[in-house]
């Protein structure tokens, strides 16, 4: 056991940094100013700041958002523009007590401890394998172990000592985020949220005894990465007297909130690398260097795969305003003959810029699904997507969507979706081995007779907002709809009745919470079918096709008005290393849950995602129930926009 | 001639399931008043009704005017065709596959006509030939009429099934009188039908799909002893089940209730109502074979899936893919209930769905736009204008309008006709109201006379507004004026009315604009062109109206609307409400765009009410023309469009009279 200085810190008794945060903040109340001490019989450490240019002494907990300027090759905390060197200072100081002039050595390390898997696992005693996985590092120059204090102390001399460190992605130099020699650091980006800065000062005795691994954190041992915060919390490291651990009690919290009016980028990749029309390119859409170096977003082409064709009936017209009826959809769905609809795909932007906009006004987004006219016949779905992968976060979007129902209950055939992807990339871009021996489906199209394979890049977690029912509890799934027949000399025959069942959600669409968990059957409670899962008091209803379907939903009925009539509303994605929690509300402080997931029942994704917002076309045979169906809804008279206001990844 | 005997006469005589309604009601009217013979009759499935007919056409022999007709015998009318040693083939039917309306729908043709013969025939057949699009012959048949009875009238009715491969769009079908036998006789009502179903591909052909079951009756029940008083969540009655009885009520039907194809899907549901624990309710899918007594599937979904409070109604839905190799058309379906937990529990509203959602029928000759162009969608605008002042509705209520009312000033009146009373309306102006010119509730009043054809318009050409009253009877005719607010009696017809242009009186239209002259001519489309009939010195001639010759323009059912000098209004309901705008030019017509209604202020449409009457004039004002239109359901569930028993009130579907510009 450490030593403990005149205000209590050991912050080896707080065993979540929920905790820790919360006593930093009783701590508070107590102070005003910080003051650490430790001791051991060779040497007393005082004052360990770890961001002492940044942000006054006195914050508990320091915010500093990402600088996505020039940030596209990686991020870094903080950055040139935030503070000058790009640098967090660094100073403590040492005085030795022992009878000897001696030199000491020091090391700095950081752990992002929002998302991160705990580094001791208590059923085992052991350390947690999945530890390693956690976003730390120390300096930049990873060939460095352990600093020597610049010159010997004497005996009962108090030194203080100035360095320097950032945050970086790849802090452990991976191979794997390496491409020919260099260093893409932005392949593992550092996370988002709240970080922890821990010093460790020992003797030159102690300094021999620490394995190499954690002295250089580049190094494996036994094909793994040794934690240096289970080292010294919890391993060996505890063990060393002539060794002290101190955190900064300050935490530093990391968020991204990108100026979403600082423009969009243009990846001529997805518009199929060709030549493409740029007549809507303008200042903050496009391809120059400058958005491909700033822009947070760029144009999202949605993937149109062959399931996608259908046959539509050939009506244009606005369902949101023209009070297209119940009536009307039942009409066009009976009385077009096979000959008269008009067989097309989903559509994506064949004109980059021309449905999307950067707004550096109001520092928002503008999405719209283009109006079309007969003989154009497209649904077009429309997106962003940003450029920055991340692992884990709570991703929050102030949006204003459109809505998807009109004043009749009519479904204008989209789907607002708000989700995270696979930045892709193969290799190194790999979710976790999933060790159970099938392994994960090999890709995200395939079909069930897919091979399994042991890892892939596919991660997928959606909000997928949509008028269709849930699937559980599972006797209100199908719904019984009565076939029409197209006999206009009985109104009757062909303008069907709602099924007593779904009149009741004649206002609501389904709010589907979904992660592409590539059917790995590793978690403990992987199922099929409806399961429950309870929640904070809540029981959600978990729904797995088949033990080859690659993605678990739950689906939760909201009012459309609610949801998209106001002026905007949040809905947010919290992914964190064991659980996923889906909140959506009209205010940040006023969120709820709406779906809820965690690693018992499927595989989290850890690799690195980016997030899309979309108002996208479905085939609706995707969504079986669904009351109305895609092929039957008529193409948009006029442009359906949405826009997104803010995007928060805290 | 390579498919020449694809169908041999065993084979061919098919007894078309619309064909042998018509055929056996056919038989039991002859049986009082015709003479017989070779008519089949035959009962028929109740599921084979389905289909119906696609095209029909009549031999228009009263209107031939040449030798080979003769006024010395025929069977209805005036006339019939003569054939005798001379003629080798009688005049007969050609039409071109493809413009036929849903022609990939036909399955049957059907062939009927009267025949007389002084001698017993030996060498007469009836002819029916597919040429391919190079005139090559893909199929010939011939049928012999044979008269058992000399020196009357015989009726021949035929039946044949016709393969989707021959009904080729290009193909052309000849249907004619072979005479090998240089014989001689007389034909009469030479009729063809072609039969199908518009929705031949689909899963199930009619309504005979939704059933339900609100256990208010023990109707098509099985174990309908369980049916009791009780809770209920609708009505009074519900499968009660309280005493933990072990089955409920079921569902028994035929796999050939839903036509010839075998549905591929089934789907229900039923509310239960559990008042103890551990309830397990089984809603069960079973099917057994009719000739083994196997099993030939069972699926079941019980209330142990999901969740189900006590005391509370709540649904148990299922469906399933049902496995088409292990059932037979002749095995039966039964959807039923099963009280496995033997606990108490009510049942009630079951809803049972069979055959999966029928696909769109197929309609190759729907015209799609002119060229490559998509059609535009233009709309009509409602009218705000009050309607009061006309009588109410009945399902016979007929509009005609002219310009009876000579003070009008150019506003043409309506006059309505009803069964009991007549009303003859004008518009107002000034006061903004409609005004009631005249009425009679007089039975013995001409205009309330029964079996009669009445239109309006200029007839004779003299600029004044003519009522046209044809009795069905005996085909008199009359045309009348509207003099100082009376009828007054102008023209008594002395030539009958054509008759076959009675035949189907739902496709006769008046137009003010097709004749050059400016008179109103009666008009209606037959073979895709419009052929018009007009009274010329007293009688009644027909001719085929010069510019429209646009055959991918008509169909066959249209009506056309006046609207102005180019302009007219093409509606067919056929089989929807299909209403376009077309113009008429020197080279024929051309389809403008696809016309709609913009909804009234109770959020009506016209296009989707069951029956419809459509009316254009200056009703409102002289500058510009309105389309009033009557729109309302029938009570009677089997409404076919011409047969409305009673005019159906509903707040969902309020019916309308309405003008639109």
């Amino acid at each position: 056991m450490q030593k403990i200085g005149t205000y209590i810190f050991n912050f080896r008794i707080f065993a979540t940094s929920i905790a820790l945060i919360f006593m930093l903040m009783v701590q508070s109340c107590n102070s005003k100013k910080l003051e650490q001490k430790m001791k051991n019989k060779q040497f007393e450490l005082y004052n360990f700041n770890a961001t002492s240019n940044y942000q006054p002494a006195e914050n508990k907990l320091k915010t500093i958002h990402l600088d996505y300027t020039n940030a596209i090759e990686g991020f870094v905390v903080p950055s040139i523009n935030q503070i000058k060197d790009g640098f967090f200072k660094i100073n403590f100081e040492l005085k030795n007590i022992s009878s000897a002039t001696q030199k000491l050595y020091y090391k700095v390390y950081y752990q992002n401890i929002s998302y991160k898997f705990s580094e001791f696992d208590t059923i085992t005693n052991k350390v947690n394998p999945l530890a390693e996985e956690n976003f730390y590092g120390s300096w930049e120059q990873t060939e460095i172990e352990f600093k020597a204090t610049p010159e010997s102390i004497k005996t009962g001399e108090t030194i203080s000592i100035l360095d320097s460190v950032r945050i970086v992605g790849n802090p452990r130099n991976e191979e794997r985020y390496f491409l020919q020699g260099k260093n893409q650091r932005w392949k593992r980006n550092p996370r988002v949220g709240n970080y922890q800065f821990k010093l460790v000062v020992c003797t030159e005795k102690d300094l021999k005894t620490i394995p190499k691994e954690v002295k250089l954190i580049t190094l494996k041992s036994n094909e793994k990465f040794a934690n240096p915060f289970y080292y010294f919390e919890n391993g060996d490291g505890k063990k060393l007297n002539e060794t002290i651990v101190m955190n900064d009690p300050v935490l530093l919290k990391v968020t991204a909130n990108p100026d979403l009016g600082s423009g969009i980028f243009i990846n001529k990749d997805a518009f199929g690398n060709q030549t493409y029309d740029k007549s809507n390119f303008c200042k903050t859409c496009g391809d120059n260097p400058d958005l491909f170096n700033n822009a947070p977003v760029q144009q999202f082409i949605n993937y149109v795969d062959a399931s996608t064709k259908f046959n539509n009936i050939p009506v244009v017209k606005d369902i949101l305003k023209d009070d297209y009826t119940q009536i009307d959809y039942n009409w066009d769905k009976s009385f077009y003959t096979q000959e008269e609809l008009i067989p097309t795909f989903i559509q994506t932007s064949k004109k980059p810029c021309q449905t999307v906009y950067s707004d550096p006004k109001t520092h928002s987004l503008k999405i719209k699904n283009p109006a079309t006219t007969p003989g154009e016949w497209k649904k077009e779905s429309v997106g962003v997507i940003t450029r920055h992968g991340m692992t884990y976060g709570k991703y929050r979007v102030k949006v204003k969507l459109t809505e998807l129902l009109n004043k009749s209950g009519v479904w204008n055939g989209l789907t607002n979706a708000i989700w995270l992807i696979t930045q892709g990339g193969g290799e190194w871009n790999y979710r976790r081995n999933c060790n159970n021996s099938r392994g994960y489906m090999a890709t995200y199209w395939g079909g069930v007779n897919d091979k399994r394979v042991s890892a892939v890049d596919y991660s997928e977690i959606d909000f997928e907002i949509i008028k269709t029912p849930p699937y559980c509890p599972s006797n209100k799934f199908p719904p019984v709809f009565d076939n029409p027949v197209a006999n206009n000399k009985n109104i009757k025959n062909w303008h069907t009745k709602t099924p007593d069942d779904l009149i009741e959600s004649k206002n609501k669409i389904t709010v589907a919470c979904t992660n592409w968990d590539m059917a790995c059957m590793e978690p403990k409670k992987f199922s099929t079918g409806c399961n429950s899962l309870d929640y904070q008091g809540k029981t959600y209803h978990t729904f797995r096709w088949d033990s080859v379907y690659r993605a678990l939903t739950e689906k939760q009925e909201e009012l459309d008005d609610e949801l998209f009539a106001g002026p905007f509303y949040y809905f947010e994605i919290d992914w964190r290393p064991t659980e996923i929690i889906w909140r959506i509300g009209a205010t940040p402080d006023k969120m709820r849950v709406v779906g809820y997931m965690n690693d018992e029942v499927t595989s989290i994704p850890n690799n690195q995602m980016l997030l899309i917002i979309t108002q996208e076309y479905h085939n609706t045979t995707w969504w079986p129930g669904a009351p109305y169906a895609q092929d039957n809804l008529p193409f948009p008279l006029n442009d359906i926009p949405g826009e997104i206001y803010e995007l928060v990844i805290e | 001639m390579k498919h020449k005997n694809f169908l041999n006469k065993s084979q061919s005589i098919f007894f078309g399931p619309t064909t042998l309604a018509l055929a056996f009601s056919l038989s039991l009217f002859s049986c009082k008043n015709k003479p017989q013979e070779n008519v089949v009759t035959q009962t028929i499935d109740k599921a084979e009704k389905q289909s119906q007919i696609i095209y029909e056409e009549a031999l228009p022999i009263e209107e031939f005017n040449d030798s080979r007709t003769t006024k010395s015998k025929f069977y209805s009318g005036t006339k019939s065709l003569y054939i005798d040693s001379k003629t080798e083939f009688s005049n007969g039917f050609k039409l071109t596959v493809g413009k036929i309306n849903n022609f990939k729908n036909i399955d049957s043709l059907e062939i009927s006509l009267m025949h007389y013969a002084t001698q017993k025939l030996k060498g007469v057949k009836v002819v029916w030939t597919i040429d391919d699009d190079k005139t090559k012959n893909i199929l010939w048949n011939g049928t012999s009429i044979e008269n058992k009875n000399l020196n009357t009238w015989g009726n021949l009715k035929l039946g044949f099934k016709l393969s989707s491969t021959v009904l080729q769009p290009n193909h052309m079908l000849n249907i004619y009188i072979w005479n090998e036998g240089k014989e001689e006789l007389w034909i009469d009502d030479f009729e063809i039908k072609m039969f199908g179903s518009i929705s031949s591909k689909t899963d199930i052909t009619d309504s005979k799909a939704n059933f339900y079951y609100d256990f208010e009756s023990n109707e098509g029940l099985e174990r309908a002893e369980k049916i009791g008083t009780s809770i209920a969540r609708s009505g009074k009655m519900t499968c009660n089940l309280s005493d933990g009885s072990e089955y409920g009520i079921g569902v028994k039907k035929s796999f050939k209730t839903f036509g010839n194809q075998k549905i591929k899907k089934l789907s229900a549901s039923i509310w239960v109502y559990p008042t103890e624990e551990k309830h397990d309710v089984v809603l069960t899918f079973s099917s057994i074979n009719k000739k083994t007594g196997e099993l030939n599937f069972w699926h079941g979904k019980s209330t142990l899936e999901g969740k189900f409070p006590l005391n509370q109604w709540t649904i148990l839905n299922s469906a399933i893919d049902l496995p088409t190799e292990k059932f037979d058309l002749e095995d039966e379906v039964e959807v039923g209930i099963w009280n496995k937990g033997k606990t108490s529990v009510l049942c009630d509203d079951l809803r049972i769905v069979y055959g999966a959602l029928p696909e769109r029928p197929s309609q190759a000759n729907e015209i799609k736009s002119s060229g490559n162009i998509p059609l535009e969608l233009n709309y009509l605008i409602y009218d705000k204008t009050k309607l009061e002042g006309l009588n109410s509705l009945t399902p016979t209520t007929l509009f005609v309008k002219a310009l009876f009312y000579q003070p009008g000033a150019g506003i043409e009146s309506i006059l309505q006709i009803n069964e009991q009373n007549a009303t003859l309306c004008w518009y107002n102006q000034q006061t903004k109201t409609f005004e009631k010119i005249w009425e009679t509730k007089d039975k013995n009043n001409f205009l309330l006379m029964p079996n009669t054809y009445s239109a309006a318009g200029d007839f004779d050409g003299d600029h004044k507004a003519d009522f046209l009253q044809v009795n069905k009877s005996d085909f008199s005719w009359k045309l009348y004026h509207f003099e100082s607010k009376e009828w007054v009696l102008k023209i008594s017809g002395e030539e009958a009315f054509p008759t076959n242009w009675l035949n189907n009186l739902n496709q006769i239209f008046t137009s003010n604009n097709l004749n050059s002259r400016h008179k109103s001519v009666l008009a209606r489309i037959y073979n895709q062109q419009i052929e018009l009939l007009q009274l010329e010195k007293g009688q009644w001639k027909s001719s085929v109206f010069e510019n429209s010759k646009s055959d991918l323009v008509y169909k066959e059912n249209d009506i056309l609307i006046d609207w102005n000098n180019d302009y007219y209004f093409k509606l067919n309901t056929q089989w929807r409400f299909d209403f376009k705008q077309i113009k008429m030019g020197v080279n024929g017509a051309t389809i403008n765009n696809i016309l709609d209604f913009k909804k009234d202020d109770k959020g009506s449409n016209p296009k989707y009410y069951e029956h419809s009457i459509l009316l254009s004039g200056n009703f409102l004002s002289t500058k510009s023309k309105q389309l009033l239109v009557c729109y309302f359901n029938c009570t009677n569930s089997d409404f076919n469009g011409k047969n409305c028993e009673g005019i159906e009130k509903n707040i969902d579907f309020p019916n309308g009279l309405s003008f639109y510009y």
